[in-house]
């Protein structure tokens, strides 16, 4: 019963050619129970984060007003300079629409976004992956881009009621398509299982990319939004020998200090249209078209 | 069973969760985590060793009822209770459905099945066959893991099983002083 239910879970997607379709409804009930079950599931990594959070409270309730003041005017201070830039990015996103429409692209910057906090990471050495407090109550679905203040954080790769998992842009399962911001070169970067370091797939020893580059996400695929930092280049290995360059990228987002991730929601049509799945054959299919 | 031992019995089940996804101070995840005692195998031994009368435990656990009978009946429900138990440490540790089932049931088979020789023994030798316990179950999970999550193999399940047999001693003592004398 185990093994059966392992190779339902787990590999069924990844032999699409084989399937059965008398399973597909068995398939579904493990997934149905796999979102029931992952809202107690939350609430057992929410536990385990109470040190955390209790010690948050605390340092809260002893920080010193003069220290509360000037973190206050400096926040305000940024604020009023991230509004402006707000402003001038609505312009940019009407105009860019407009542009779009009329060159008959379907295509639209990103809209709606969700923002939801980090409660929990997976407790496994080979997988970097955390829980947030938002899910299908919000309007999560599978496959939806997270971003956090710096760049690109990952992927949704499960949906509770009120809790989803997100897949981070380093695990070694993980990789989206890219482009190199100064020269356009389109690439494939995957994750190395570092939460430093990301590299750049199959990349032509005579490629133009230079330490300092930075590389953002394409589009491509219709899974992540397009024009997201993902990285900035941080070394390159072309040595004699070598069929491909070894570019090695430094995530722009803070994996490991991010505490609140923004939910890009308004991929998810182009989602529905994408295989469901969050095995690595079908993640690395969609971010190969 | 009393009041008392449900309680101390809830609670150390969810708290064997909770330490099982705790994470570490300053990164996500470090290397200290190779050290991570199975803290839910621990749980899990401890109980079926101590408690092995009550083969619904964890229907105990639930519904509050009091299971004193042996027979087959009680026994069978306890093995696949626990199988189904095994579906939300999956969800947990977000590992396929039917993985944590098996190694759940496997180990409550064996060690109600010899649950008067593991009381006899002596903390050291108890340490050694928790040792080969979680040794065997971690192995297993590596195995079924490296072929659907393509996870490397490593040194984990050798670290975990040294780290929960060395504290398998602290753990089980204060777990017996918890649910009190008498209850085995």
């Amino acid at each position: 019963m185990s093994f059966a239910l392992i190779y339902l879970d787990a590999f069924w997607k990844q032999t699409r050619d084989n399937q059965d379709p008398s399973l597909l409804p068995i398939y579904q009930i493990l997934k149905d129970a796999r979102a029931v079950l992952s809202t107690p599931a939350s609430y057992i990594y929410a536990l385990a984060e109470i040190p955390y959070t209790t010690s948050d409270s605390v340092q809260d309730l002893a920080a010193d007003r003069s220290a509360l003041n000037a973190e206050n005017k400096q926040l305000k201070a940024t604020l009023l300079m991230q509004s402006l830039q707000v402003q001038r990015y609505a312009a940019l996103k009407s105009e860019n629409d407009r542009l779009r429409e009329l060159l008959g692209s379907r295509k639209k910057l990103p809209g709606n976004a969700v923002i939801a906090e980090i409660f929990g990471a997976v407790p496994n050495p080979y997988t970097r992956q955390v829980f947030i407090d938002k899910g299908s109550d919000d309007g999560i679905v599978d496959g939806l881009g997270v971003v956090d203040a710096q760049g690109l954080f990952g992927q949704i790769v499960s949906v509770g009621k009120t809790s989803s998992r997100v897949l981070l842009v380093v695990d070694r399962d993980h990789a989206v398509p890219v482009r190199v911001n100064r020269t356009g070169t389109r690439l494939i970067a995957g994750g190395t299982g570092e939460n430093t370091s990301l590299l750049l797939e199959n990349v032509p020893i005579s490629a133009d990319i230079v330490v300092g580059d930075l590389v953002e996400t394409s589009g491509f695929g219709g899974r992540f939004p397009d024009g997201y930092p993902l990285g900035v280049v941080s070394a390159i290995s072309n040595g004699s020998g070598l069929t491909y360059a070894q570019v090695e990228l430094r995530p722009s987002a803070q994996l490991n200090s991010s505490g609140h991730v923004l939910v890009i929601m308004s991929q998810r049509q182009n989602n529905n249209a994408l295989i469901d799945g969050d095995n690595q054959s079908s993640r690395r299919e969609i971010a190969a078209q | 069973m009393n009041s008392g031992l449900s309680i101390v019995l809830t609670l150390s089940v969810l708290l064997s969760f909770v330490l099982a996804v705790a994470r570490l101070p300053g990164e996500t995840v470090t290397g200290l985590s190779y050290l991570r005692p199975q803290w839910i195998l621990l749980i899990l031994f401890f109980y079926c060793q101590q408690l092995p009368y009550r083969r619904g435990v964890f229907f105990v656990l639930l519904f509050g009822s009091s299971r004193h009978s042996d027979d087959q009946t009680t026994y069978r429900r306890g093995v696949i209770f626990i199988w189904f138990f095994g579906f939300f440490a999956d969800v947990v540790l977000n590992e396929p459905f039917g993985l944590n089932g098996a190694i759940f049931a496997s180990i409550a088979f064996f060690t109600w099945r010899f649950h008067q020789r593991h009381q006899m023994q002596s903390t050291v030798q108890q340490a050694m066959m928790v040792f080969l316990i979680v040794f065997l179950a971690e192995v297993f999970r590596a195995f079924v893991m490296h072929f659907v999550a393509d996870q490397p193999w490593d040194i984990l399940p050798l670290t975990t099983a040294l780290s929960s047999a060395i504290l398998w001693p602290f753990f089980s003592r204060l777990l017996l002083r918890l649910i009190g004398p008498g209850s085995n």
